[in-house]
């Protein structure tokens, strides 16, 4: 669901991406899709974000889809949320969907939104 | 999936403002505002970059405006760097703009990519970043000799 599992091999074309080991610091917002596996300590903004099980997320997310498999400190919102089996997410999620798979560990606020980010 | 997940891409239409360490390569065909370390760094032909970056190779399609440290850079036909670089091996192919500060860093360790640089030898050898400042621009370059003409559009690393 929400495209998850979506392992296609990705070329520049299909959106941004943030390796492993790589750290970031700062805020980052992409017209495409984002998958990441590193860490982020920052603010993301885009359409489609994926994070990745090797990935931590310190800071807010908006987003229309949003996959969590990785780990999510702060307040996500989004049109669409799925969190993973893996998922570890902190905060405070804002979503007019949500998909939540037995054996995520949340520790969050869920609101449910009408009208988000278009 | 390991492979992928080994590479950074910033893609077109992305936008990124902040820092980006141990990246191993990564790929800039957006529009980026950052301190960068990475091996290796492509800023593609529509990327755009500006801040300081620190590679063992930086090849340049795109434009690019900071403090560039790096092994090698390749600066193709549709690079325009601005801003001051540092480097080992530099090749430029025909159509290149480079409208920056140059120093060919004889003694600077570029290899060692994680900040243990020797800083010293450095600036034995040529003034460092940071003594170019907005005011001293006009300030005659001791190693080639000429005036800055960059304008102080530089981003100081954050």
């Amino acid at each position: 669901m929400f495209g998850s599992n979506n392992q296609k091999s990705m070329s520049q074309d299909d959106g941004s991406h943030i390796g492993e080991e790589v750290r970031i610091t700062g805020v980052i917002s992409a017209s495409k899709p984002l998958i990441l596996f590193g860490q982020i300590d920052g603010n993301i903004d885009a359409v489609s974000v994926h994070i990745k099980s090797t990935a931590t997320v310190n800071g807010d997310i908006n987003a229309q889809n949003l996959t969590v498999d990785g780990t999510v400190c702060g307040i996500v919102t989004a049109d669409k949320v799925h969190l993973s089996a893996s998922a570890i997410l902190n905060g405070e999620v804002r979503s007019k969907g949500l998909e939540i798979d037995e054996g995520a560990t949340i520790e969050a606020k869920f609101t449910k939104e009408q009208k988000l980010n278009g | 999936m390991d492979k992928l997940g080994n590479k950074t891409i910033i893609a077109a239409g992305a936008e990124f403002t902040g820092t980006i360490t141990d990246a191993r390569t990564i790929e800039i065909h957006g529009n980026v505002n950052a301190d960068l370390t990475a091996d290796k760094v492509t800023i593609g032909e529509k990327g755009k970059f500006s801040g300081a970056v620190r590679a063992g190779l930086v090849v340049v399609s795109g434009e690019y405006d900071g403090v560039m440290e790096a092994g090698s850079i390749w600066a193709t036909a549709t690079a325009r760097i601005s801003g001051k670089v540092q480097y080992n091996t530099l090749q430029m192919d025909r159509g290149a703009a480079l409208n920056c500060h140059v120093v060919h860093n004889w003694v600077g360790d570029t290899k060692d990519l994680h900040g243990n640089v020797n800083k010293e030898d450095e600036i034995a050898s040529v003034p460092d970043a940071d003594d170019v400042e907005a005011g001293d621009l006009e300030k005659t370059d001791p190693v080639s000799g000429k005036s800055e003409k960059k304008p102080s559009n530089k981003k100081k690393g954050a």
